[in-house]
């Protein structure tokens, strides 16, 4: 399968299927249902694909601006005729798309994207499947549901800065109506919040990607691209100022701000809790595992790479939101009476981790800012997975009982084991108990920290504590004690356990091998942090960090 | 230019001007017919028998237009020489393109018309709307003042007796009042403006306002701008309020709310697009190309000029515009605030264009990528009246909230409606976000001198569309998030095309941008280079206006 | 340039003091007494009866509207006469004529209109 075919229809795909649904004839909503999970299957299907000729071609080892630039672009001048060269088999192509403005249509992966688009196919077809319980306009939800599928997938594959934003903006629209139409009793206020907050963060990122496109030093011609990789490998470009503030440090506050409300971090993210409550449970998956990604996404693949100088200049500031985030996630979590609102919080507080494990940046000894940027991606793929669960079984508990309400719940462990059991595991996955996912990425992260900060590292540490008080206390109230009002429930159905099994399968997995993960995206990883720190003037030995020592010593 | 000997009358000339001459009388025609043939019939026969007839006029132009391309080059007189009847009306790419836009504007506001009884007298109704049309094709055309007032005034004119049309409604005949009484302060506020210039250059032709403006900068040494040239100013200001009334910039809007809400939603529709359409054409080409001398440094050393008066009522416009319309409850009063802004935005766009005519470097492109957000304003906003026009004829009111349900009752066209919003607030991936970033694009292109202020606007610009999200949403809330038990029924075919037309162009247009941008680029640079055919010997060669390729090869980079 | 300019802003102000000059002698000359008849609507002719706002007929303008057409169209039609041969002389006969005759017939539709509109009749 050549790139162009395999890129495209990572996205192209779900949006066909997203026609597809509506066009199903009759009435019958087992047929749309089961054409809406076939397309995210087969979505899916093509980003293990992906993910398998990754591997295969040993494309972790060629980094991803040098497999870019086999794949080269020209426009005939006078004839406008366009000619392409596609390297096969490496991931990556560029093709024309508006030539006038040298928009392209610039797509690859490389183990920081593949790995959320792996986790994207997965939450979706999760999610898919957990959503078998809408009745309400159910054409109409699926066709939402696999645009929403297609505009992800689209954010993570665009290497163009031009295509990346229309996939984000895109992503608003369907996200707004699942929102607004099949949400919970307040769902205009919480769609509207959604979309203007979104909308706010992406004027400051278009404005970034318009001063990259068009900023010129004295001197100098200006870039005239939006090829983020080419943008890159020229940040000595950004050197001068713009309205008496150096170019790198504007560009790199807006994107920052732009991605901190979609992450969302403190002081930016009164947005989700109402999201999250009052959105149905399979988009509550979805925002948790994936979109929230897309802010973190925007932060290591474009904000940092994009602005190094600047990023180093502001990280401190980064470092305390993060670190507040996790303060004010954990401790909002623990006063919430609403189940779901409480997870929602504490995707707050995860998300302050990965601000954390991306702003501490120790240039002294680049390894160890390394490992904060590598747990800043393990944590974002493993808050993909627990927050998704954890927001599913908030589904279930909330289709039997029809109440969030923790003072309601309890005594649940005796009237549906498997799910008690379950809820444990992911919960505590997500509390970052040594052995499942949560606690590789909270080491790494910390360990960075301790480099950077001694004071924050101590603040973030302590946080583990009260990560651990609103979790633990929470499995209390749902869980455990007796409450013979909830005796004779219905335990998980099969639908709901092949749901869960995947994800209870990752937290474990992921708590135990995770160089299975960090062996393909390290690396690219690692090429990350040796841009953005030799950028900086730090050693270029960065570069040579050898991940598996750190891995295998953190999973000991 | 009173000829002492002058050339023949080229009447194949007229070839180019067959559009208007056909609109003009067939609008004579429709007249006729309603009171000979049909007279007596019921107003809904009428109704519908002068409506198909009236979308012949449109159909024609496309005839017309398409008659030449059919034929080959050099078939039914089309000539090169772009300037007819002595030079009075350009027969450029421009006049035939905005030729095909008006004819498609004009032929869904002709069917939308045809959604539902406000009135009696179809027959003048649909003449005036071809004859507003004619006003706005000459306006597009016109390369000299009188004729460019003249159309100005047919086209108003036509308008202001159409917003009055729905004569049992009070707020019909406060529309046409207001607009008739703002309008007629404006046109002869602007006539005044227009004479001034003339007294002070001596000509009425864009081009020789030019030359001469040129030629006395070169004289006096002076950089340009009008520091210190009080008649000028004042004819300067005076014809920026004429156009600033056309366009409802602000502070010149008062009328818009009004009108808007209160004219029937066709003939809003048609103030809203065509009428702003051809005026901004018309502004472009007085303020690019004959008032270019002075238009003055945005961040510069040289004084002041038209520039600066132009940026403080884009940046009014726009942020009036978002923020009153934030509290509109009525559809088509939104749709008004959302004119104004949108006005706002273009004007940024003929900043950026002024500023890049002067550079050199890339004014051809500057000024297409304003046009090209015109045409797509234009076709999306017609569409949004078409909702306004269906909701009138279902239930007699056009509130926002009246669009209730329609995303389960007619699922297809509130799709459409929404992709109408969506491409009025700017997201991707419609062509609403395409020519407001293309044109942002230009503007940050711009000469590097200006570029501070010019970035500040827009960043003002993208505040505002974020702001106009909140509104535009409103419309997607009510469509996809409420229920109603009151339906405006199914959609008419008159309302339902131009809906399914604007959004197919709205997304077409987004997705592949390409050729209606080139057409525009081509367009613009005929706007800026049009000169006086025999050109007098006295005068110096007009400063060169870089003649721009319009299918630019550029190389990008591997 | 401005001094030109100056004599047109002299007449404007001889112009306005000229209008405003009575008003001012008057309100400082004037007696001032009050009376139940200068408080009526009209202080010459006869007391209206019921109600003031009565409705002219609708007619009245469109006469008024046509007589304004065939003015302007005596207008138009005079000096064209008069320049006519001028202009034949010229090389322009063919090209005046066809443009009278446009004219002419837009006029004549207009009336054709008002005609079969009913609007003609005498009501």
């Amino acid at each position: 399968m050549s790139d162009n075919l395999l890129l495209s229809l990572l996205w192209a795909l779900p949006l066909a299927g997203s026609v597809l649904v509506l066009l199903v004839p009759g009435r019958s909503d087992l047929a749309v249902k089961g054409t809406a999970l076939g397309v995210s299957a087969l979505t899916f299907a093509l980003s293990l694909v992906a993910f398998s000729s990754y591997l295969s071609g040993g494309l972790a080892e060629t980094p991803l601006a040098d497999r870019a630039a086999l794949n080269t672009l020209t426009v005939a001048e006078g004839t406008g005729a366009v000619s392409l060269v596609d390297e096969p088999g490496d991931l990556v192509f560029r093709g024309p798309w508006i030539p006038y403005f040298r928009i392209q249509y610039f797509l690859g992966l490389d183990g920081i994207s593949l790995s959320l688009v792996l986790l994207t196919g997965l939450i979706s077809l999760l999610a898919c499947l957990a959503s078998w319980g809408i009745d309400r306009s159910v054409k109409g939800y699926f066709s939402l549901f696999l645009l929403l599928l297609a505009s992800m997938m689209g954010v993570f594959l665009a290497l163009d800065l031009f295509l990346f934003f229309v996939f984000f903006e895109f992503m608003l629209l369907p996200m707004y109506f699942l929102i607004g139409v099949w949400g919970g009793a307040r769902k205009e206020y919480a769609a509207i919040k959604f979309l203007l907050y979104t909308l706010f963060g992406s004027v400051f990122i278009l404005v970034a990607i318009l001063v990259l496109y068009f900023y010129a030093p004295d001197g100098a011609e200006p870039l005239h691209t939006f090829d983020a990789l080419r943008l890159m490998a020229r940040t000595e470009h950004f050197t001068g100022t713009i309205f008496g503030f150096g170019v790198q440090s504007v560009v790199f506050a807006l994107l920052l701000i732009g991605f901190l409300i979609k992450l969302p971090a403190v002081p930016f993210h009164t947005w989700l809790p109402d999201a999250h409550v009052e959105a149905p449970t399979p988009i509550s998956m979805i925002l948790a595992g994936i979109l929230l990604k897309v802010g973190g996404y925007g932060l290591i693949r474009l904000a940092w790479p994009l602005a190094p100088v600047g990023a180093f200049e502001l990280s401190w500031v980064v470092a305390v939101l993060g670190v507040v985030g996790i303060l004010y996630g954990a401790l909002a979590a623990m006063a919430q009476t609403d189940f779901k609102r409480l997870v929602a919080y504490s995707s707050v507080s995860h998300m302050g981790y990965v601000t954390l494990g991306l702003a501490a940046m120790n240039l002294i000894d680049p390894r160890y800012y390394s490992y904060g940027v590598n747990g800043a991606m393990y944590m974002m793929i493993a808050h993909g997975i627990t927050s998704a669960g954890m927001f599913f079984l908030v589904g279930v508990v909330y289709d039997r009982l029809h109440t969030r309400d923790l003072g309601q719940l309890g005594g649940l462990m005796n009237a549906m084991p498997v799910f008690g059991g379950v809820t444990m595991l992911i919960f505590f996955g997500s509390m970052g108990l040594p052995g499942l996912c949560g606690f590789v990425a909270e080491v790494f992260v910390v360990l960075s920290a301790f480099n950077y900060s001694y004071g924050l590292a101590i603040l973030a540490a302590a946080a583990v504590v009260l990560t651990a008080g609103y979790i633990l206390w929470a499995l209390q109230r749902v869980l455990l004690g007796r409450n013979d009002s909830h005796r004779g429930l219905p335990d998980m159905s099969m639908r709901e356990v092949a749901v869960a099994a995947p994800l209870v399968v990752l937290t474990v997995w992921l708590g135990l091998f995770p160089q299975s993960v960090l062996g393909w995206v390290g690396p690219s990883v690692d090429r990350v942090v040796a841009a953005v720190a030799s950028a900086n003037g730090a050693m270029p030995e960065a570069e040579e960090v050898a991940l598996s020592d750190a891995a295998g010593g953190s999973s000991r | 230019m009173p000829p002492s000997s002058p050339p023949p009358i080229d009447f194949s000339q007229l070839w180019a001007l067959s559009p208007e001459i056909l609109l003009t009388l067939w609008g004579l025609v429709l007249l006729l017919v309603d009171v000979g043939p049909l007279r007596g019939r019921p107003g809904s026969s009428r109704r519908k028998t002068v409506g198909s007839l009236a979308l012949i006029g449109p159909i024609g132009v496309f005839a017309l237009l398409l008659a030449p391309l059919v034929a080959g080059p050099g078939a039914g007189g089309g000539d090169p020489d772009p300037t007819l009847v002595y030079g009075t009306i350009a027969g450029d790419p421009l006049a035939t393109s905005f030729n095909g836009v008006i004819a498609l504007l004009l032929a869904m506001v002709i069917g939308m018309s045809m959604a539902w009884d406000f009135t009696e007298h179809w027959g003048a109704y649909f003449a005036l709307l071809l004859w507003a049309a004619v006003g706005m094709m000459v306006l597009v055309a016109a390369e000299e003042l009188l004729i460019l007032f003249l159309a100005l005034e047919l086209m108003t004119i036509c308008l202001y007796l159409a917003a009055a049309f729905e004569k049992d409604k009070r707020r019909s005949a406060e529309a046409g009042m207001k607009y008739f009484v703002y309008g007629s302060v404006a046109s002869a506020l602007f006539l005044f403006g227009l004479s001034l210039l003339y007294g002070l250059t001596g000509t009425t032709f864009l081009d020789g306002i030019r030359r001469v403006l040129v030629e006395s900068a070169a004289a006096t040494g002076e950089a340009g701008g009008l520091s210190g040239d009080l008649v000028g100013a004042t004819a300067v200001l005076l014809i920026l309020v004429g156009f600033g009334f056309k366009l409802a910039a602000v502070p010149f809007h008062q009328w818009a709310p009004d009108t808007y809400e209160g004219a029937p939603a066709p003939v809003s529709a048609w103030i809203a697009s065509g009428s702003k359409l051809a005026s901004l054409v018309a502004l472009m080409k007085v303020l690019l190309h004959a008032l270019a001398p002075w238009a003055g440094a945005v961040g510069g050393e040289a004084g002041g000029g038209w520039v600066l008066i132009v940026a403080a009522i884009a940046a009014a416009t726009m942020t009036y515009g978002n923020l009153a319309a934030l509290a509109q409850r009525n559809l088509k009063r939104m749709l008004a605030y959302s004119s104004i802004a949108h006005a706002g935005y273009m004007l940024v766009g003929v900043l950026a264009a002024m500023v890049t005519v002067r550079s050199g470097s890339s004014a051809a492109e500057a000024a297409g990528a304003v046009l090209f957000y015109l045409v797509i304003y234009s076709l999306t906003t017609v569409g949004a009246f078409a909702a306004a026009a269906w909701l009138a004829r279902g239930l007699g009111r056009d509130d926002i909230d009246d669009l209730d349900g329609l995303g389960v009752r007619s699922p297809g066209l509130a799709v459409c409606l929404a992709i109408l919003m969506l491409s009025l607030i700017g997201l991707p991936p419609t062509a609403g976000f395409v020519s407001k970033l293309a044109m942002f694009l230009e503007v940050l292109n711009a000469d590097a001198s200006a570029r501070s202020t010019l970035l500040l606007l827009v960043a003002l610009a993208l505040v505002n569309s974020v702001i106009s999200a909140f509104y535009y949403a409103r419309v997607l809330r009510a469509l996809f998030l409420r229920r109603s038990d009151r339906s405006p029924g199914p959609a008419p075919r008159g309302v339902s095309w131009p809906i399914v037309l604007a959004a197919l162009a709205a997304v077409g247009f987004g997705l592949e941008p390409a050729p209606l941008v080139d057409s525009m680029r081509s367009a613009a640079s005929a706007m800026l280079t049009i000169t006086l055919p025999p050109s007098p010997p006295d005068l110096p060669a007009p400063a060169p206006v870089a003649a721009i390729p319009v299918s630019g090869g550029m190389a990008m980079q591997k | 340039m401005l001094p030109n300019y100056g004599f047109i802003g002299l007449l404007l102000l001889a112009a306005v003091a000229f209008a405003v000059a009575p008003l001012v002698v008057v309100a400082l000359v004037a007696p001032r007494k009050w009376s139940v008849e200068k408080g009526e609507a009209y202080e010459c002719g006869v007391r209206t009866t019921g109600e003031t706002w009565v409705r002219f007929r609708i007619q009245y303008y469109v006469y008024a509207l046509l007589f304004l057409v065939f003015d302007i169209e005596t207008i138009f039609l005079y000096p064209w006469a008069v320049s006519y041969l001028g202009l034949a002389e010229a090389g322009f006969g063919l090209f005046v004529l066809v443009e009278m005759v446009v004219f002419l017939v837009l006029l004549a539709v207009a009336l054709v209109f008002a005609w079969a509109a009913g609007d003609l009749r005498w009501v």
